[in-house]
């Protein structure tokens, strides 16, 4: 039996985070082993962070206690030479990879003839969403 | 074993490859490692993440499976069981939530068994209702304070648990729902995409009506969402499925597009505000992702009154959760332990189970 093709657009947007993803889970795997395992190589030291996360203690008291105060959520931009930078920059393409696979799909909807222009403007108003939220301006 | 080198199972072998040497590598480093005073050995940390990335595969492959995000489970298993704070539970939470449904977004999409318009136009409604709930619990706190939200919790509870007494009775009807007609504006909107259905062996084609509707739900789904500050998957796949007479396989796996792409948005202040902390959160991450995958790849291939089956099970959970948390709120009850919990979780899961294999025929599973 001959099975039904699937829109471009959705294989765009399925491809591009699940690949993204991948990319995201390898970058934290690494991160966080190498930085458990050269503890000095690190923004924050994981034997006082772990000894901290598991006492208990509130996020900021963390970052304070350990790092000195918490430089920012895009930290990793300015502190890729430690682990726990990059594996921040792993955290931060996972959380970023839907609005890159909506550009994606809005440009597939737009390419692919018939043109779906609504189509494009929705994944283009959820992707805005998303770059918003990330730059701090909107949030739930 | 030609199969093996294609994806999903490549990357997926390389993954868990990656995962088990580096392990082996960490618990071969701390053998005589030395621990700075006031601070965590090396061989617990090592044993720690281990575990959260073993529990966070298997939070991951039922989530996916329900159409949930994992952070259902996650939440009350970590305040539960662990000393660590509320917020960083939360914020690790998301990222749990988040990872299973974007994972699974891949195959999904790939299969045809999601799709991207109805699941875009449903986060346009999850989104903007999700920023109106957040606003919400801000002025109810100020002028309701403890005693409404408490009534908001058991009230909610009670849906779902009816909801859950609907699932149990539907049958066939909420796994393939009949849908004789379609208004306008869904038929302008053509959002039904068929697909190749593999438990059936045929091409599925359905329809979609109410959409108008669907998305007004979806709103409250979001502000519900937004207001209680926990996930909603449990509730998506029942606004698809009974409003919008999405089949229940179709529904679930657009929950879990729905979950990805919505906790996109959400999971930003939580990064930024630093409830995310990256060695943390990590190994929960890598978890999801390739339990995600194992998830996607059992929906695909599983019958409708399975998914039915499993999600019962955690309409039934969260229903107890929101009820105890409600009446503990309003002071009728003490705290409720994290073991009852735990308890309760066992029991459902052992209801589920004989369902599935079909040793409890009065669940319906295995027709």
């Amino acid at each position: 039996m001959e099975k039904p093709k699937v829109p471009l657009p959705q294989i765009v947007y399925g491809q591009i985070i699940y690949w993204l993803c991948i990319i995201a889970a390898f970058i934290c795997t690494l991160g966080s082993v190498l930085g458990i395992a050269f503890a000095d190589k690190n923004f924050m030291n994981p034997h006082y962070l772990f000894f901290n996360i598991w006492g208990g203690n509130n996020p900021e008291a963390v970052w304070q206690q350990i790092g000195g105060g918490f430089p920012g959520g895009h930290f990793w931009l300015h502190n890729l030479n430690t682990w726990d930078g990059v594996t921040q920059l792993g955290l931060v393409i996972g959380c970023a990879c839907a609005s890159l696979a909506l550009l994606g799909a809005a440009t597939a909807f737009l390419w692919k003839k018939p043109r779906s222009y609504g189509w494009a403007l929705v994944t283009l108003f959820v992707a805005l969403m998303i770059v918003l939220s990330a730059l701090g301006i909107y949030h739930v | 074993m030609k199969r093996l080198l294609k994806s999903p199972w490549l990357e997926l072998i390389v993954m868990c490859g990656v995962v088990i040497l580096s392990y082996i590598a960490l618990t071969l480093i701390s053998i005589g490692a030395e621990t700075p005073p006031g601070g965590m050995s090396l061989n617990n940390i090592s044993l720690l993440t281990f575990g959260f990335f073993l529990l966070s595969f298997a939070i991951a492959t039922i989530a996916v499976l329900a159409g949930i995000g994992g952070g259902v489970l996650f939440t009350p298993l970590m305040l539960a069981f662990t000393p660590v704070n509320s917020l960083i539970v939360r914020g690790t939470g998301l990222i749990v939530a988040m990872f299973s449904g974007l994972i699974s977004t891949g195959p999904f999409m790939k299969s045809g068994l999601g799709n991207l318009k109805l699941s875009t136009y449903s986060c346009i409604g999850y989104g903007t209702g999700a920023f109106i709930g957040a606003q919400g619990a801000i002025l109810v706190s100020d002028r309701l304070g403890v005693t409404g939200e408490g009534f908001v919790r058991i009230t909610l509870g009670i849906i779902v648990f009816l909801l859950a007494l609907y699932f149990l009775r539907g049958g066939v009807k909420i796994d393939w729902p009949q849908v004789n007609r379609v208004d306008r504006f869904t038929k302008w909107l053509n959002l039904p995409q068929p697909y190749y259905e593999n438990s059936l062996g045929k091409v599925a084609e359905y329809r979609i009506t109410r959409a108008g509707l669907g998305l007004l739900a979806m709103v409250g789904v979001g502000m519900i969402s937004g207001f209680f500050g926990l996930g909603a998957g449990w509730a998506i796949v029942p606004t698809m499925n009974l409003i919008m007479g999405v089949p229940l396989k179709v529904a679930a796996a657009c929950s879990g597009i729905l979950i990805g792409m919505g906790d996109c948005i959400s999971v930003w202040p939580y990064l930024l505000a630093g409830a995310v902390i990256p060695l943390f959160a990590a190994p929960w991450l890598v978890g999801q992702v390739l339990g995600g995958i194992i998830g996607a790849e059992i929906l695909i291939r599983v019958r409708a009154d399975s998914i039915r089956l499993i999600l019962i099970g955690i309409l039934l959970f969260s229903s107890f959760g929101l009820i105890a948390k409600g009446l503990t709120t309003l002071g009728y009850i003490a705290d409720v332990p994290g073991a009852v919990y735990i308890v309760v979780l066992l029991v459902i899961m052992v209801g589920v189970t004989l369902g599935l294999t079909g040793k409890f025929p009065a669940l319906g599973g295995r027709r």
